[in-house]
């Protein structure tokens, strides 16, 4: 085990002790905050840095060109696969799409989106108990 | 027809999958529960290290809590009780098992007989 200390605003504190106690007042701080560290770590550690970068510069250069793409009725509605920060390919398939990026590109990290104005949502509501 | 699996408490339908890398082609396997609530299948975040997958989206997901957050999507083959998915995407989470979701659970006939901790899976 490690201790650190960190330096962090008062108010920020005093709203992250309120919002803990209003929302999962049976937890302390202390889990809360070791939550947040694993959650951190497993969702950005399990991916070497290089890929998560690649990948996250994909994401971006899709975010930049978003409206422009958006404007042209070619990509409306349609998957494209962002690599080099640039449109490679589209289709309104979108595992066909992967697979012929893949298959013409090698397994590197691109980013696939659909040129729409609605955000992706997924639910996944089925809580589960931990028992020790 | 299965047994719901009793470690499980209360028993749960679950199956044993068996996850692999479209393009790599190096699998995993693990348990997974039938889950109707999930709009889209979940496997265990080591699988995403294991089978070497590329991130490829991102999605927003809400738990329970309708807590909305944005994680990354993946692209697996997944296999269970004689039926195969290639190339479905899913998100990766801290859990030992995988979740099937409606995303491939829609393209079955599934039984559930709780009140004698039964499965079926079908293709008719």
């Amino acid at each position: 085990m490690v201790k650190t200390t960190i330096d962090i605003p008062d108010w920020l504190w005093k709203k992250f002790s309120m919002l803990v106690i209003q929302g999962k007042g049976y937890r302390k701080k202390k889990a809360v905050i070791e939550d947040l560290i694993k959650d951190y770590v497993e969702r950005n550690g399990t991916l070497p840095s290089q890929v998560v970068d690649r990948f996250e510069a994909e994401r971006d250069a899709f975010q930049n060109m978003r409206r422009e793409l958006l404007s042209d009725r070619k990509y409306r509605g349609k998957f494209v696969a962002v690599l080099n920060g640039s449109v490679v390919d589209f289709d309104a398939d979108k595992v066909a799409l992967v697979k012929r990026t893949y298959e013409k590109y090698g397994y590197a990290p691109i980013y696939v989106d659909k040129v729409d104005q609605e955000r992706r949502r997924a639910e996944i509501p089925s809580p589960e108990l931990r028992r020790n | 027809m299965k047994k719901y699996n009793s470690t499980e408490a209360p028993p749960a339908p679950m199956v044993e999958v068996k996850g692999s890398n479209p393009y790599l082609r190096v699998s995993e396997k693990a348990r997974a529960k039938l889950d109707t609530g999930a709009s889209m299948s979940v496997i265990p975040q080591d699988w995403v290290e294991r089978l070497r997958l590329m991130p490829l989206g991102v999605i927003d997901v809400s738990g329970f809590d309708e807590e909305w957050r944005e994680v990354r999507t993946y692209m697996v083959d997944l296999a269970f009780d004689g039926f195969r998915f290639d190339w479905v995407e899913v998100i990766a989470s801290r859990r030992d098992n995988v979740l099937i979701g409606r995303d491939i659970l829609n393209h079955l006939k599934i039984t559930l007989d709780g009140k004698n901790l039964t499965l079926n899976i079908e293709d008719p």
